[in-house]
């Protein structure tokens, strides 16, 4: 029996089809789930089989807001991402500029700076921990904003790097015989045009910085938590308490997804610090 | 006298940057190496000069160190052996002409959005032994399930099974991006000679494709080594120790034993190891 | 008012000279031309006078006034770049205007200068455009209305025609020719195409690797080419060239090239010293007239190999022995492939070279 080209392509897509929609289904699962527990109530989380049809209650949140730390950790997880995009955009701006006009250092400093992207957390937090715990800064916000201030600094550097290669400077130069100076061929080429440029990295920094949980875990305690580390609170001598644990998760991931979908275009060559776009 | 300003100028631009890195990581690395030369202990506020005891501990009889590392590789190989022939597939599936295209490729992004203490929590929450939504769906398709979380022999699995739904969209976009940016002609012509599908993968598709495939496969190594905050949201190491990577036994040693002077140690020799592999890679980087 | 001096001019990139000790006077109001194949040096040469670059060694004089340590600003030059460098975030308007804000004139000043450069332009309608709804031809104008609205004294052209497709590019020449006969500025102009050089230039200086070679009319450049890369450049019909050795025989000079000899005698004295060295003849396609019959002694025997008609003359490629010739010929006469032809070369019009890359006579 000889299966005609047509069908053969139709057998493919199929299957393709299939694949990808189970694909989809195990991504979005989890999402889903998580979200869903967050609005059972006790008994239905703890049950055997799982329950998917059940009645929907907003206890959890309610747990969340009034019985945990929540709105203290909100707080500070927004001043924590707010200063250190403050921070980093400005000075990684300046350096990516120099770096992609003038290539200061001649890759040295650049190699650096890439390298301590590479450090694992959990190696670099142990001489930090003594040095806070030393001048008092332990639970404090400014420990926070200062490791991710220093764990950012890399990836936006260059990122801002790849994005500024990209303008010609053509445009810089004709500003400058046109009468500015460098810099203000700088502010008012340049800067326009790398505008969404700076959105994109400051959308990474903040993901980045809100997710981040091991530097809030070993630095505080209860002044300077953060969102992340409020769910740290919903381990209890009764016991995890799932429902307002994932109230908790979905509280912190929803607001990560909008900015994701925001910078979606950008996500591939974020990641990769710009080598990929 | 004239003062060149075009030649200080862009190192000036580089200062702010360079003071903050360098400062805020050499200071540190100075301090590391003072107390990797002592046992100090914030317990019990103990602090001598033991020389490079610690170094040799680590060399020689720590077992428990050697046991880390040897299930961070475990866990390197079983994530990679994973995500990167999954995400492959899910590139090419996703590099097709379809409807729905751009909602598949944003629903897979979003596993990236989730931060993993919050989102790890709850597969904590699926993998638990009685209530959990992945021994249920395991029982129903398989007759029966592990216990995974509580299990030794498949802990280590579960997490990687986590990993993998977190970061194999990443290796898919990566290499989706690079799959995109391929041209057409060698395929039109391999089509026109009467080429399978297969074929055009096999000789077109995979050589082209190797660079970047090896780029995300070490871009995945090196964060891969990071992993900690996983292991916090769904096993705590355990159970006992069975999925305890060296991120997580510098941990123990440094935050629940609070034996600062060895953590030190330990970190350097991390830190150094990961330099050497972030120096080869950042070469390769550069190349291409 | 926009004379321009070069000294010793030079520059690098690493080891690679990429500009060589390049000498250059720009009289007022001068239209000159920096001629050379791409990577000879002459975008780096004007970017120097432009101040957008810095020069390793060597000075630069403006108006005699010496600017090398001057940003672009203070130099009152223009620029057109290459790829034309319009500002992509703001309107034609605002790319015309931009200069003029930098002199700080008041707003209906600069209304009024960019109306009158605009419809100088014929751009009148595109004021509102941004650059990337703009034709290569349009962005051309624009980038040209930027710089001619400051009037400043020297006006720098990378170039200009490089980055326009043929139909446009023929036209654009006339046009960019129109413009700077009524501006009466100066120019230095850069560009790798010999008819446009050829076309717009008072002067030309033809520079290759980094080296200016030489530096003079367009007519006398033609006529005169002071090496073989010069003469090879320079024409719309690339020189023909034969390897021969010089050579005395009962006392008249000859040029022996192995399948034919030439009866140079005339110019004995200037090529008594070469005497028995290795030379090679130039000639244009356009100097050597061909006949179906031997017209005069002097007159060389060849084999029609390939017509070409290039309307509204014919080029023709002869063989004589092994070497191959093109020659220019009038349409009405017709040849076919193998039949034979007699070229005679213009003697004031040939060129002799050294073989080491120089010229010897005429």
């Amino acid at each position: 029996m000889k299966i005609s080209r047509k069908t053969k392509h139709y057998v493919e897509d199929t299957l393709c089809y299939i694949a990808l929609f189970l694909v989809l289904i195990f991504t979005i699962f989890p999402i889903v789930w998580m979200f869903l527990t967050s609005i059972k109530d006790e008994a239905d989380i703890l049950t055997i089989p799982p329950r998917i049809f059940f009645n929907p209650t907003l206890e959890n949140y309610n747990f969340v807001f009034e019985r945990s730390k929540f709105f203290r950790g909100l707080i500070n997880s927004l001043i924590v991402v707010f200063s250190v995009i403050a921070i980093t955009l400005p000075i990684a701006m300046l350096a990516a500029y120099s770096f992609a006009r003038f290539n200061v250092g001649g890759g040295q400093i650049q190699f650096y700076i890439l390298t301590v992207r590479m450090f694992p957390p959990i190696a670099a937090i142990v001489p930090f921990f003594i040095i806070f715990r030393n001048i008092g800064l332990l639970d404090n916000i400014l420990a926070l904003i200062i490791l991710n201030t220093i764990f950012n600094l890399p990836f936006t550097v260059w990122l801002l790097y790849g994005f500024f290669k990209e303008i010609p400077q053509d445009l810089e130069e004709a500003a400058m015989t046109e009468g500015s100076t460098r810099f203000e061929a700088f502010r008012e080429i340049v800067l326009p045009l790398i505008a969404p440029a700076l959105t994109v990295a400051a959308i990474f920094t903040a993901l980045f910085t809100w997710n981040e949980f091991l530097f809030a875990f070993l630095t505080t305690r209860t002044e300077a938590i953060t969102v992340t580390r409020v769910m740290a609170g919903f381990y209890t001598e009764r016991g995890i308490l799932w429902g307002p644990l994932s109230a908790c998760a979905t509280l912190c991931i929803v607001p990560m997804f909008i900015f994701v979908l925001l910078i979606q275009k950008y996500i591939v060559r974020g990641l990769t610090f710009g080598a990929v776009k | 006298m004239k003062i060149s300003k075009e030649k200080y100028m862009p190192w000036l631009l580089v200062l702010p940057v360079m003071i903050i890195i360098f400062g805020f990581t050499l200071y540190p690395l100075f301090h590391a190496i003072y107390y990797s030369t002592r046992n100090t202990d914030l317990k019990v506020a103990e602090d001598a000069f033991i020389g490079i005891d610690n170094y040799r501990r680590l060399l020689n009889y720590d077992s428990e160190l050697a046991e880390a590392v040897g299930r961070t590789l475990t866990y390197l190989a079983g994530c990679l052996a994973i995500q990167i022939p999954l995400g492959f597939a899910v590139a090419l599936l996703l590099n097709r002409d379809f409807k729905g295209r751009r909602i598949a490729r944003t629903i897979i992004t979003l596993p990236l959005a989730a931060a993993p203490i919050a989102i790890g929590q709850v597969w904590r929450y699926m993998y638990h032994y009685e209530f959990g939504i992945i021994k249920y769906l395991c029982s129903l398709i398989f007759g029966s399930s592990p216990n995974w979380t509580a299990d030794p022999n498949w802990a280590m699995l579960a997490i990687i099974i986590y990993d993998s739904w977190q970061w194999t969209p990443f290796v898919a976009l990566v290499l989706l991006a690079g799959l995109q940016s391929l041209p057409p002609e060698p395929y039109e012509s391999a089509t026109i000679y009467g080429a399978t599908t297969l074929q055009k993968f096999r000789y077109i598709t995979l050589p082209k494709m190797r660079g970047l495939i090896g780029f995300v496969a070490l871009f995945r190594l090196i964060d891969l080594v990071k992993t900690w905050d996983p292991i916090m949201a769904i096993t705590w190491g355990g159970p006992g120790r069975a999925t305890e990577l060296l991120s997580w036994y510098l941990y123990r040693v440094g935050f629940y034993y609070f034996w600062i002077g060895y953590a030190s140690a330990i970190s350097l020799l991390f830190l150094y190891s990961v330099i050497v592999l972030s120096t080869v890679f950042i070469k390769i980087i550069a190349k291409y | 008012m926009g004379k321009v001096k070069v000294e010793n001019l030079t520059k690098r990139f690493g080891k690679k000279i990429v500009v060589n000790k390049v000498n250059l006077e720009v009289k007022e109001g001068e239209h000159f031309c920096l001629l050379g194949p791409p990577g000879a040096g002459k975008t780096t040469t004007l970017r120097m006078i432009a101040g957008v670059e810095k020069p390793d060694e060597g000075n630069i004089y403006i108006d005699d006034v010496l600017v090398n340590d001057l940003p672009p600003k203070d130099r009152d030059i223009a620029m057109v770049f290459q790829s034309y460098a319009l500002y992509p975030h703001k309107t034609v308007f605002e790319n015309l205007a931009y200069p003029l804000r930098k002199l700080k004139l008041p707003e209906s000043e600069i209304v009024k200068r960019v109306k009158e450069t605009a419809e100088f332009l014929h751009i009148e309608l595109l004021l509102d455009k941004l650059p990337k709804h703009l034709s290569g031809g349009e962005k051309q104008r624009v980038a040209i209305g930027r710089a001619i609205i400051r009037s400043p004294k020297v006006y720098l052209l990378d170039e200009p025609l490089t980055n326009l497709d043929a139909k446009i590019r023929a036209s654009m020449r006339t046009e960019l020719k129109r413009l700077t006969k009524e501006l009466k500025m100066t120019i230095i102009y850069a560009t790798p195409d010999q008819i446009e050089a050829m076309s717009m230039a008072d002067r030309i200086a033809i520079m290759n690797f980094g080296n200016l070679l030489q530096c003079d009319t367009p007519k006398f450049l033609y006529e005169n080419p002071v090496d073989m890369f010069v003469a090879e450049f320079i024409g719309n019909y690339a020189m023909n060239f034969i390897d021969c050795t010089i050579i005395e025989k009962n006392g008249n000079v000859f040029l022996d090239a192995g399948d034919f000899i030439y009866n140079v005698s005339e110019y004995r004295e200037l090529l008594e010293k070469f005497i028995n060295s290795e030379v090679i003849l130039g000639i244009r396609p356009e100097h050597i007239s061909i006949s179906k019959i031997k017209q005069s002694e002097d007159s060389i025997e060849a084999k029609v190999y390939l017509v070409e008609p290039t309307r509204p003359e014919m080029l023709l490629s002869v063989k004589i022995g092994g070497k191959t010739l093109k020659v220019v010929a009038t349409e009405d006469l017709h040849f076919e492939i193998g039949e034979k032809a007699w070229l005679f070369f213009d003697k004031k019009k040939i060129h002799v070279f050294n073989k080491k890359s120089q010229k010897v006579i005429i």
